[in-house]
């Protein structure tokens, strides 16, 4: 399956850009694919997004084909969907 | 015998007088506004919680509209590099209160306006009295202990916020309402470690979404169209794309998880 991995944020700047392809396979959950995703990616970038046991920071929005979902780890993703990290901004 | 209510002219909402009128004539003429919606924003009180790059432009747009008072909450003074964004600020002010500057920029705008000027924070000593003077918060706040403080207050106050915030050239906001809504600490549980006091800032940015912090304050104060209830809207004006993202609440929330439905 192919599907589309956006960072926002400081995400996006540690990724140097703003977007992901990846190919993975049937049956992957959206926490698997950003695993994938990350594992490619600077050790900051990881920080920022995984705990030391790779789950999601609590604190870290992913959205699915726009919508939110709290977790990533039985969130299962279909062809072509698109998930998108959001670490929370707080500039005023 | 009690005359029945008259419903063009519901009680409790201040009248407009010939100025208003003459003053709001052009939005007045809004679909879907009129006279009862620009009534409802003269007897309104909205907190704008710091009145930097974000806050000004929010502070400036209800104003404008005919918000008929606000209470301005920002701790600190003016420095240069504040100059950059926080348009309610002017050069010579630099090393005074950042929020008495905002104060005097709003009433001499709108001199009608009824400002009352905090030379202070939100914080959780606070909040239960800036928010209980209010019928609606802004929250511009750079800090995530600030916005709990200000979100947790307004949860207990069923007090809706509109939540807004930038980084470099990004920005995203949404409407939290009380029992209606994922509250701010569905997305963000805790304090995320990762976020500064500094970051990137671009004017034109947090002004573009202070607008719209204000837009969302309106349409909460008259029932103009519809809101960003669930619905985060981010953006990057760097590349000018716009996401629309439906957000849920989170069982367990520290705040608002005893009443997830």
């Amino acid at each position: 399956m192919h599907v589309t991995i956006e960072f926002l944020g400081q995400a996006r700047e540690l990724a140097g850009s703003a977007r992901r392809s990846l190919e993975v396979a049937a049956a992957c959950t959206a926490l698997e694919a950003v695993q994938r995703a990350v594992d490619q990616e600077p050790p900051a970038l990881r920080e920022l997004l995984l705990t030391a046991d790779g789950s999601l920071h609590t604190w870290v929005m992913l959205s699915v084909n726009d919508v939110a979902t709290h977790d990533a780890a039985t969130t299962l993703l279909t062809d072509g969907a698109t998930l998108r990290l959001m670490p929370p901004i707080s500039g005023g | 015998m009690t005359p029945p209510p008259d419903p063009s002219n519901p009680p409790g909402l201040p009248p407009l007088d010939a100025l208003d009128r003459e003053t709001y004539a052009w939005q007045l003429r809004l679909p879907g506004f009129g006279e009862q919606a620009q009534r409802a924003l003269k007897g309104a009180s909205v907190l704008v919680s710091r009145v930097g790059g974000l806050g000004s432009p929010v502070a400036m747009e209800l104003a404008a509209a005919g918000v008929g008072r606000l209470v301005l909450a920002h701790a600190g003074n003016l420095k240069q590099s504040d100059l950059n964004r926080q348009l309610l600020m002017t050069q010579e002010w630099v090393g005074r209160p950042r929020v008495a500057c905002a104060a005097r920029r709003l009433r001499e705008f709108q001199p009608r306006l009824e400002v009352v000027a905090c030379d202070e924070n939100l914080s959780p000593a606070n909040a239960a009295r800036l928010v209980g003077e209010v019928d609606v918060v802004v929250d511009c706040a750079p800090l995530f202990e600030e916005r709990f403080a200000m979100h947790d207050e307004a949860f207990r106050q069923h007090k809706p916020v509109v939540e807004c915030a930038m980084y470099g050239s990004e920005a995203s906001i949404t409407t939290v309402v009380p029992g209606r809504t994922a509250c701010l600490r569905c997305r963000v549980p805790e304090v995320p470690p990762h976020w500064r006091r500094e970051f990137p800032v671009l004017g034109a940015v947090s002004g573009a979404v202070g607008c719209l912090a204000a837009m969302e304050a309106i349409k909460l104060l008259t029932g103009l169209g519809s809101g960003l209830l669930d619905r985060l809207l981010s953006f990057d004006l760097a590349s000018m794309n716009w996401n629309e993202t439906t957000l849920a609440r989170r069982q367990g929330c520290p705040v608002c998880g005893t009443s997830c439905g």
